[in-house]
C-alpha cells in the first residue's frame, strides 16, 4: 500500500513557489538564506541524487528549522522512493532527527521516517510521535493527515480513523491560508486541493471502519467521498478510494463491484499495481480462467479507455496542429509540460 | 530534463507510426523555444494560449505538470502518467510498445 500523502502533491508541485516568497525573509535569517538557495539550486538539479544530496547537505547544516520535514519529505521521496535508498534516506533521517530539539521538527521527520518502515525497521511508533506534538499545541490538518497514513499503512485503525476524521473537520480555507498562506493559491485553487484532502481523509476514515468492523458506517464514508470526488483521468479519484472500497467490496462478496473499482484503479490508478493481485482474485471469484487474466486485463483497458478530445493548437512556427490528424492511426504521447 | 527522454523514445519508435505533441503549460514562448533548440528537440511542440482552464484542467483533468497520456491508435487513452522523473521512461517505454 502506498504511503503516499495528499499533502505531499502539493508540496512537490508547488513547494517551490514558497521560496520566491521568503525572499525578504532571506536577508536577515541564515536559515532562510540557506532554503532559498537551496531552492534556487534544485531547479538546476538535473538527477535524483543531486536533489536527494542538496536536501542532505540542508539538514546537515540546520537539521532544527521549519523546513525539516520538507527535506525529510524530498528525501523520501527521491532517495527511498526513485533511488531506491530507503536505508540511506533513514540513516540521514535518523541522525537528524537525534539533533532536533522542536516538536514539529521531531514529528516531521519521524513522520517521515515511518514511511520507510516497508523496508527498514523505525523504531518508533505513529501513536507516540502524535502524542508528542499534541502535547505541545494541537495538531494541524496535515499533521493530522500524516497520522492518519501511517496508521493506515500500520494498521493501526482506530488511530488511522481518529485523525482521518479530524483531519477532515480541520481542513478549511482558513486553516489552510493560516499553514500554507505564502504559496500564494489562488481561491479556486485552493478550494480544489482542500476538495482534494477531504475526499482523500473520507476514504481513509471509511477504511479505518471497515477495519474496525463497522461495514455500513465504511460504505458510507466511501461514498461521501466519492461524492466529493476530486477525479483524475476517467473518473478514477486521485485517492485511494477505489483501492479500500474495492477491497472492502471484495471481502463482502460484491463481487460486480469490486471488478470495477477495482479494474478501474488497477489500470487508470496511481500507484495501480498493488491492486491488481485483489482484481485477480475477484476476477477468480467470478468464475474467470487464470490464464486469461491478462486478456481480460487489456479488454478492461480497452472498454475502459475514453477517446480523446480533439484539440488544435499552434506550433512555435505558427502552424496548426490538430491532434486528430497528427494522430490519425498512430499510437501518440500526449505530453503536458513547462520548459524549465 | 524529461525532453531528452522523450526525444529518445521519439527517435526510437517514430518509423514504426508513433508520434508526440508537447503542449506549452507555461505560456512562455520564448523560454520554450529556446528549450527546444538547446535539447534538440523534433517532435511536435504547441502553444496552449487559451490557458490551462480550458484544455489542460478541464478536459485533460491535469493537475500537475509534467503529465502524459499515451493515445491508441483508434484515439483511445489507454494510460497517463504523472511525473517524469528517471526510470519512468522505462515504463512509457513499455507502455508504448504494447501499442504499437
Amino acid at each position: 500500500m502506498s504511503r503516499r500523502m495528499a499533502i505531499l502533491t502539493l508540496i512537490i508541485l508547488t513547494g517551490l513557489a514558497g521560496a520566491c516568497a521568503q525572499q525578504e525573509e532571506a536577508k536577515t535569517d541564515p536559515i532562510q538564506a540557506a532554503f532559498s538557495a537551496v531552492n534556487a539550486a534544485l531547479s538546476e538539479a538535473d538527477s535524483s541524487e543531486e536533489t536527494a544530496s542538496l536536501m542532505e547537505e540542508f539538514l546537515a547544516e540546520f537539521p532544527d528549522s521549519e523546513h525539516s520535514g520538507w527535506a525529510a519529505t524530498m528525501i523520501v521521496h527521491y532517495r527511498a522512493d526513485t533511488m531506491k535508498d530507503p536505508e540511506g534516506a533513514y540513516e540521514i533521517l535518523s541522525a537528524t532527527l537525534e539533533q532536533i530539539e522542536s516538536p514539529k521538527a521531531r514529528f516531521d521527520v519521524s513522520m517521515q521516517m515511518l514511511t520507510l518502515s516497508d523496508s527498514v525497521e523505525v523504531p518508533l511508533e505513529v501513536g507516540e510521535v502524535a502524542d508528542a506534538l499534541a502535547a505541545a499545541r494541537p495538531l494541524t490538518f496535515a499533521e493530522h493527515e500524516q497520522v492518519a497514513v501511517n496508521a493506515t499503512a500500520f494498521e493501526e485503525w482506530a488511530l488511522a480513523r481518529e485523525h482521518s476524521a479530524a483531519a477532515f473537520e480541520l481542513a478549511t480555507p482558513e486553516t489552510f491560508r493560516a499553514e500554507y498562506g505564502k504559496w500564494g493559491l489562488s481561491d479556486d485553487d485552493l478550494a480544489k486541493w482542500l476538495q482534494h484532502f477531504k475526499a482523500f481523509y473520507r476514504a481513509h476514515e471509511g477504511w479505518a471502519a471497515y477495519n474496525l468492523g463497522d461495514t455500513e458506517p465504511a460504505f458510507a464514508l466511501f461514498a461521501e467521498s466519492d461524492a466529493i470526488g476530486i477525479e483524475s483521468y476517467l473518473g478514477v479519484p486521485t485517492t485511494p478510494l477505489y483501492s479500500f472500497w474495492g477491497r472492502a467490496a471484495l471481502a463482502e462478496g460484491d463481487i460486480d463491484r469490486a471488478i470495477e473499482l477495482l479494474g478501474a484503479q488497477t489500470l487508470f490508478g496511481e500507484d495501480g499495481s498493488s491492486d491488481k493481485p485483489f482484481l485477480r482474485e475477484a476476477y477468480l471469484a467470478k468464475g474467470g480462467d487464470d490464464e486469461a487474466f491478462d486478456e481480460f486485463l487489456w479488454s478492461t483497458r480497452t472498454n475502459l479507455a475514453a477517446a480523446v478530445d480533439d484539440f488544435e493548437l499552434a506550433d512555435y512556427d505558427g502552424n496548426t496542429v490538430t491532434l486528430s490528424k497528427a494522430g490519425e492511426g498512430k499510437v501518440m504521447l500526449l505530453a503536458f509540460w513547462y520548459p524549465t | 530534463m524529461e525532453f531528452p527522454r522523450l526525444q529518445a523514445l521519439y527517435e526510437k519508435f517514430q518509423d514504426q507510426g508513433f508520434e508526440i505533441i508537447a503542449i506549452d503549460g507555461m505560456h512562455d514562448t520564448e523560454r520554450a523555444k529556446s528549450y527546444i533548440e538547446k535539447n534538440g528537440i523534433t517532435f511536435t511542440t504547441v502553444e496552449n494560449p487559451e490557458g490551462d482552464a480550458e484544455l489542460v484542467q478541464s478536459v485533460y483533468k491535469v493537475s500537475g505538470y509534467p503529465t502524459s497520456f499515451l493515445i491508441n491508435r483508434n484515439g483511445k487513452i489507454m494510460y497517463f502518467h504523472f511525473g517524469f522523473e528517471e526510470g519512468d521512461e522505462k515504463k512509457i517505454e513499455a507502455e508504448i510498445q504494447s501499442l504499437l
